[in-house]
């Protein structure tokens, strides 16, 4: 449906959950080792035109961003010196942003929005901490330690509130509860980095993981000693897990290998390797994902190559 | 619209119709937990035997959710009890400085242009600035371990709110210290003492000219911006080894790119080997020299004649040493062989016009050992491990023995850089 150029590489996208077809895309300069960060936000037309609605300088890098679900102009991102900036589109650029959270003591790599208590997200940090915020608190809400590396991804179960999940470098995936003080379960996912993983929104003990090891692996949560499938069809790290909001059996991925891949997870194909849909439309490593909750089929990836691309799952991007 | 739930997500929607519409043996996820609390015996016929799911463990009872007491209940964040959209609607502007919310730390937001302005700017401060410019937002982590500013924080410049305001020191709110920002002055206690060139200065932080009666402040000073460029490559070694270590793909392909971009005419490799091989013998060389002057001074007496004939053929032995009388037989056996190697490839002959009390002469070992390959070099290693020179010539002769092996042939080029 399109394809848009940022001006640094494009680290992270997504889709609003307001409007149809806007996508805020988190950047940083130099591929994220040193430089500047620029939020992005741009306008999806059903043309397949992309405008930039907004866009915002940072002083380091942006490694993720999310929408807010209390408040369809806000967004958050999380840069590179550790902070998390909240920026409201409504308001004239030299407003923003309207906010910063610093408290992490590394990069800020990762963010998510609660969708069901909407006032408060997470974000994960290289400091090997996850914070929980909120924008009525000057500070932040809740401090969970307990990886021993950094945390690469975090991401709320769809269908409880209180319950998220955690991927880290030190290869395990972690389940939190809010009302518990220590994670409920630690799971050894992988035996290399775990990159990312996410729930699947139809069955709240599911969850994928997407490791350095190449491979996607479900698991659910109520036997967490053996994983219920390898997805093994990326031939470099797995960068991001999304599954989609319409399917409780298709997962997006995206990987080091430069492709995006769609799989059924409910497939026998899934298992050996074959995805439904595998696109190599970047031309660097694609490094964000994202599946519009607003239309079904509309899916968008952000690489190193400075492009985002928007398109229908079931055809092809095309600029 | 601003405040507005979001349209529901498509799961929500599914789970609704799905609860509608299917009536006997519900999935799990479909269940509620009411009933699975209600009805544990049904739910364990109905439900295939599964753990309890990790947040029900530990006692939490099913329908926890909504009587938790934590501070992250349902009543704390109740959608609507407390509709948090409200500072940012448009009606209220710039409120985020003014309201009581957000009244202190607002005004840390207030002048913008810290945001990367100054990163990239001037040589001078931008460099430092930049580094530091994300010790606005925090607790300054980096500044006040690395610097021990802990003295130049709010404590000591307590009272420099009066230069926060200005826009005069870019970024302003770095002097604020302890007044301006009440409470949280000691976040920005780290920062001021980096980054205050003058009124900070340590040597004499009050009087300076810089002081806080006077005018603006020093550049800082050399050291400074030192620690400033030490901290910037520090960040960025720091930055790059957690790139790595995300992705060790990645290195790879920056690592064969850059040696790609090296390698354009495909010799990288020899060159490094050769200019290692340089090194060494160069090294090599230089030893034997001392060796062999020790050894003529060691030497009671002897004839001069070898030496004039390493002299006349260029050797590596300097014009001090191999003059000197009693110079051993080695270096007569050194001349021989560079004689040799002159004839043989034409490039003696410049080992022997140059004069050899320059670095060129040293490096003439190009010629004297053979180093530029062809038929002798490997034969070269016999005589001189042989020879009276013991372990170093044994050394010597493995080192020709490599050069020959690693190095193309004609490599004479190299004497060009050199001479």
């Amino acid at each position: 449906m399109g394809r848009c150029r940022t001006a640094f590489n494009a680290y992270s996208v997504k889709f609003s959950p307001f409007f149809e077809g806007r996508i805020a895309v988190a950047t940083a300069q130099n591929f994220g080792i040193i430089g500047n960060g620029k939020q992005h936000v741009f306008e999806v037309t059903p043309a397949g035109g992309m405008h930039e609605v907004a866009q915002y300088d940072t002083a380091d890098g942006l490694y993720d961003c999310a929408w807010s679900e209390a408040n369809e102009n806000v967004l958050v991102a999380a840069s590179g010196d550790g902070s998390i900036k909240v920026y409201d589109t409504a308001l004239p650029p030299h407003a923003n942003p309207v906010r910063g959270f610093k408290e992490h003591r590394h990069e800020c790599c990762s963010l998510a929005w609660n969708t069901s208590k909407r006032d408060v997200f997470l974000s994960s940090s290289w400091d090997d901490t996850i914070k929980l915020w909120s924008l009525n608190s000057p500070a932040s809400l809740r401090t969970f330690a307990g990886h021993t590396y950094c945390v690469y991804h975090v991401a709320w179960n769809p269908q409880q509130p209180d319950v998220f999940l955690s991927a880290s470098g030190d290869t395990t995936v972690r389940v939190w509860d809010l009302r518990q003080p220590a994670p409920t379960l630690v799971l050894p996912a992988h035996a290399y980095e775990v990159l990312a993983a996410d729930w699947c929104k139809y069955n709240d003990c599911l969850l994928a993981t997407g490791s350095v090891d190449k491979s996607i692996k479900l698991w659910d949560v109520r036997v967490p000693g053996r994983e219920m499938a390898v997805l093994a069809g990326h031939s470099y790290a797995v960068r991001r897990v999304l599954f989609s909001p319409h399917a409780g059996n298709l997962l997006l991925s995206c990987s080091y290998d430069m492709t995006v891949k769609l799989w059924d997870t409910a497939s026998p194909q899934a298992a050996q390797g074959l995805p439904l849909r595998s696109w190599d439309h970047h031309s660097e490593f694609a490094v964000g994902i994202d599946f519009s909750s607003l239309r079904e089929g509309m899916v968008a990836s952000a690489g190193w190559d400075e492009s985002v691309w928007v398109w229908d799952q079931r055809g092809f991007p095309s600029p | 619209m601003s405040g507005a739930s979001p349209p529901p997500k498509p799961w929500e929607a599914a789970k609704a119709s799905a609860t509608a519409t299917q009536g006997p043996g519900p999935k799990p996820w479909e269940q509620p937990q009411a009933a699975v609390a209600a009805a544990s015996a049904d739910a364990s016929a109905v439900v295939p035997r599964a753990p309890a799911r990790p947040w029900e463990r530990e006692g939490e009872t099913a329908n926890g959710v909504t009587s938790s007491s934590s501070p992250y209940g349902a009543s704390t964040y109740a959608a609507g009890a407390s509709p948090y959209s409200r500072p940012y609607s448009t009606t209220n502007g710039v409120g985020y400085g003014t309201s009581s919310m957000y009244g202190t730390s607002g005004s840390m937001y207030g002048t913008g242009s810290m945001y990367g302005s100054s990163m990239y700017g001037r040589p001078g401060y931008g460099g430092v600035g930049g580094a530091y410019g994300s010790s606005m937002y925090g607790s300054g982590g980096y500044g006040s371990s690395m610097y021990g500013s802990g003295g130049y924080g709010s404590g000591m410049y307590g009272g420099g709110s009066m230069y926060g305001g200005s826009g005069m020191y870019g970024s302003g709110g770095m002097y604020g210290a302890g007044g301006m920002y009440g409470a949280s002055g000691g976040m920005y206690g780290a920062g001021a003492g980096m980054m205050g060139g003058g009124p900070m200065d340590p040597n004499n932080p009050m009087m300076g000219p810089g002081g806080p009666m006077g005018g603006p402040p020093h550049p800082p000073s050399a050291w400074q911006q030192f620690m400033g460029v030490i901290n910037g490559v520090m960040h960025f070694f720091g930055r790059l080894s957690f790139l790595v270590d995300e992705n060790t793909h990645a290195v790879h392909f920056f690592i064969s790119a850059l040696l790609q971009l090296l390698d354009r005419a495909g010799s990288l490799y020899a060159e490094i080997a050769r200019f290692v091989l340089r090194l060494l013998f160069r090294k090599r060389a230089s030893v034997i020299a001392a060796k062999k002057a020790a050894a003529a001074a060691a030497a009671a007496g002897g004839g001069a004649a070898p030496a004039v004939g390493a002299d006349a053929a260029g050797a590596i032995v300097p014009r001090g040493a191999a003059g000197m009388p009693g110079a051993s037989a080695s270096g007569a056996a050194d001349a021989g062989f560079s004689a040799a190697a002159g004839a043989a490839f034409g490039g003696g002959g410049t080992g022997a016009t140059t004069p050899v009390n320059t670095v060129g002469s040293y490096l003439g070992g190009a010629q004297a050992f053979g180093f530029g390959g062809g038929p002798y070099g490997g034969s070269y290693g016999g005589p001189m491990g042989g020879g009276p020179m013991g372990s170093m010539g044994m050394g010597m002769g493995m080192g020709a023995g490599m050069g020959m092996a690693g190095m193309p042939a004609g490599a004479g080029q190299w004497d060009s850089l050199w001479r």
